[in-house]
């Protein structure tokens, strides 16, 4: 093995390839580079947009290497089709993207979904059997509050999990949501928050139904009671994580009212005002513009439209049970809270005024962001950034490490941390693809360790034969996809998408 | 020049693979840049893109066209994945400043976008929102890049 360390990059050697390689860059284009890599393989785990935009990118780099994606769900694209919200199928779009790298080079790019590593296959076993591996696998553990009955109550939900639930993913079918009450609770003021509330209010909406949400998903939605949403953030109005766009189009949505608990953190001098950077400053405006002051609860009832209350400086700190010591959940008792700076970080900090509130609210949905899991044998992970540590996508041995495990590389969420959205990732995964190249082309990547025999794609699929472990590959998929392409078509909308692990076998079976 | 809406979003066609990259535009604008081409040189209007690599491209389009349209129809390496619906920030580039000043405001559905480019700058605009006038011949558009510095003689990644 070659040590791959830190320091290795500042040697004479490497600068000096890095030269030829410059020269190789520049008489032909980036694009079209004509390195033979036809014996490079390379393992990617994950098929979210990281790993298909690893894959087309490092394809642009070395347009002959063997490329392999590992998915544990039967089907690609991960938070596209599992996480980014039915009504956003602008956002979604970037599907057509991501699998343009599947269909144009189905020899050398191959997709094998239904795979979980460590159960069907060794981590070891693919890192024996490719010259790099790249992991891009996201994000997951959501983040719990930490507060009391917590874990007691019922109606306590994650976010991400209804997001997963109302998109189809297998693995959140057999959660149940309630959603009968009237008030419901949001914690978190990030644009997945926004998300559920926004599918909350659109209850009725006949544009919603076409998409390609589940049909029990939105008969849920369209049935439920809920009147008033109330969205619950630690910090005030200029500390949010909401995106302006999503931040703009719920504040617009036709037919319902718009309030803020406290209108006086909207009170800014034109002063402070005018050290607000582009960002904030354009969603303080937003703010500002659309949300009413709530002065007493008798507004809500007033009126027949729904509720949208923005709940700033305020932390939950206990669930509330209902009198019987049952397991309901009633309502959450929150603090009230102001700003201090905090002069380790020169950021404001919320921080608690042992002044408190209830809240009613029969359902809770948390959106305060992920703990991360550490998933591979031998590849640290760094909780306190909720990222494997990383430096410009090559693998640390350790947290603070100046050495790096040879020919292994991150992308996407799980190289960054779990936030941004779809231009990141693409960013992200062009450095990563970039860093790559890099490696493979001053021969920091070992391309001797082939063992005899198999090695690579061939390798994988006889580890999962031998294991009788059935695959879903990218002609499998497509099957399921015509499929919920034709049952959407008999219902009158986008698609209808096939949410029992079984039926997609017997569609595969079957062919068409 | 809105084209937000031009193709609606609900229509199953966006499931089957299509190469579009702005909906039914792209056919509408290629039937008559075509003929335009064949036939009128005055409605072409030529300009340079700087590639992720550094290097330059310049080409030739018509008026009335996008820069990620005309990006894509010249293989330059500018990608546009919500297809020309200003839902994402991955076409986005930067402006020449003198051409800059010609174009007009963005929207602010634009900037909603431009907030979350990578590497933002005062001469930034999405491509797909940046239309071809005779006002714009001879403007340069630059490609953000990620890895350019990587590639770069004697490139020391940052300490930290
Ligand atoms: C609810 C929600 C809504 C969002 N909405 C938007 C939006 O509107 N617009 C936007 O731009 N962004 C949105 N995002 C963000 C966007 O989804 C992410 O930026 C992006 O998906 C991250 O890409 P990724 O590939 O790193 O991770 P993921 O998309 O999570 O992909 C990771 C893939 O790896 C697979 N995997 C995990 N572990 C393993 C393993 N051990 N073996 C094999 N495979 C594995 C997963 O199944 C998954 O398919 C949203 C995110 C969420 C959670």
């Amino acid at each position: 093995m070659i040590s791959n360390s830190f320091k290795s990059l500042y040697t004479g050697r490497y600068i000096q390839q890095i030269s030829q390689y410059r020269l190789f860059c520049t008489s032909t284009s980036a694009t079209a580079t004509k390195t033979d890599a036809s014996k490079f393989h390379l393992c990617i785990i994950g098929s979210g947009p990281a790993g298909l935009y690893t894959a087309s990118k490092v394809h642009k780099h070395l347009p002959d290497a063997n490329i392999t994606v590992l998915e544990k769900l039967p089907y690609p694209f991960g938070l596209v089709r599992s996480g980014i919200s039915p009504d956003h199928q602008n956002e979604k779009k970037v599907k057509n993207t991501l699998e343009k790298v599947l269909i144009e080079h189905p020899q050398l790019i191959h997709f094998v979904g239904n795979v979980t590593i460590d159960k069907d296959i060794k981590f070891q076993d693919i890192q024996k059997n490719f010259h790099a591996v790249v992991l891009a696998c996201g994000i997951e553990g959501d983040r719990k509050l930490g507060i009391p009955l917590e874990d007691k109550l019922k109606n306590i939900y994650f976010a991400r999990d209804f997001l997963g639930w109302l998109n189809g993913n297998l693995k959140d079918q057999n959660r149940k949501f309630d959603l009968t009450g009237k008030n419901v609770a949001i914690v978190g003021q990030g644009n997945v928050a926004l998300d559920v509330a926004r599918l909350l209010l659109k209850k009725n909406s006949d544009e919603l139904k076409k998409t390609d949400i589940t049909s029990t998903a939105f008969d849920q939605i369209h049935k439920s009671g809920v009147k008033n949403i109330h969205i619950i953030g630690r910090r005030g109005p200029l500390e949010v994580s909401f995106t302006n766009k999503e931040l703009r189009e719920i504040l617009n949505l036709p037919g319902i009212n718009t309030y803020i608990n406290d209108i006086s953190t909207l009170d800014l001098s034109p002063e402070q005002i005018s050290k607000l950077d582009r960002v904030r400053k354009r969603s303080y405006d937003l703010l500002k513009e659309h949300l009413k002051p709530l002065e007493s609860e008798q507004q809500l009832e007033n009126t027949d439209k729904m509720n949208l209350i923005f709940h700033f400086l305020r932390s939950p700190v206990e669930f509330i049970g209902d009198e019987s010591g049952g397991d309901s959940l009633v309502g959450m008792k929150l603090e009230k809270n102001e700003l201090v700076n905090d002069e380790k970080t020169n950021q404001l900090k919320a921080v608690g005024t042992k002044e408190y509130i209830d809240l009613q609210c029969t359902s809770v949905f948390r959106s305060i962001g992920y703990t991360g899991t550490k998933q591979f044998t031998g590849v640290p992970f760094d909780f306190k950034s909720v990222s494997i540590p990383n430096h410009l996508g090559k693998v640390r041995k350790d947290v603070e490490s100046p050495e790096f495990i040879p020919g292994l590389y991150v992308s996407g969420w799980i190289k960054g941390g779990p936030s941004g959205s779809i231009p990141n990732i693409s960013h992200s995964s062009e450095e990563t693809a970039a860093q790559l190249y890099l490696d493979y082309s001053t021969n920091q990547i070992d391309l001797n360790n082939s063992v005899s025999g198999e090695f690579g794609f061939q390798s994988v699929l006889s580890i999962l034969k031998n294991a009788n472990h059935r695959i879903i590959n990218y002609d499998d998929w497509k099957k399921i996809e015509s499929e919920e392409v034709k049952r959407g078509k008999e219902k009158g909308k986008l698609l209808e998408k096939i949410i029992i692990f079984d039926d997609l076998t017997n569609i595969i079976n079957n062919g068409n | 020049m809105n084209i937000i809406k031009l193709k609606s979003i609900f229509t199953p066609s966006s499931l089957v693979t299509s190469y579009s990259r702005c909906g039914d535009k792209s056919l509408f604008v290629r039937y008559f840049s075509s003929k335009a081409s064949n036939t009128d040189k005055k409605d072409l209007v030529t300009f340079n893109y700087i590639n992720k690599d550094g290097s330059k491209s310049t080409v030739s389009a018509p008026v009335g066209e996008n820069v990620l349209e005309v990006a894509h129809d010249n293989d330059i390496d500018l990608e546009g994945a919500c297809e020309c619906s200003v839902a994402c920030s991955t076409c986005h580039v930067y402006v020449e400043p003198k051409y800059y000043n010609m174009l007009p405001e963005p929207t602010d559905e634009e900037n909603d976008m431009l907030d979350l480019a990578f590497d933002l700058k005062e001469n930034s605009r999405l491509g797909c929102q940046i239309v071809l006038t005779k006002e714009l011949e001879g403007m340069t558009v630059t490609l953000p890049s990620a890895s350019r510095n990587m590639f770069v003689d004697g490139y020391k990644p940052p300490k930290h």
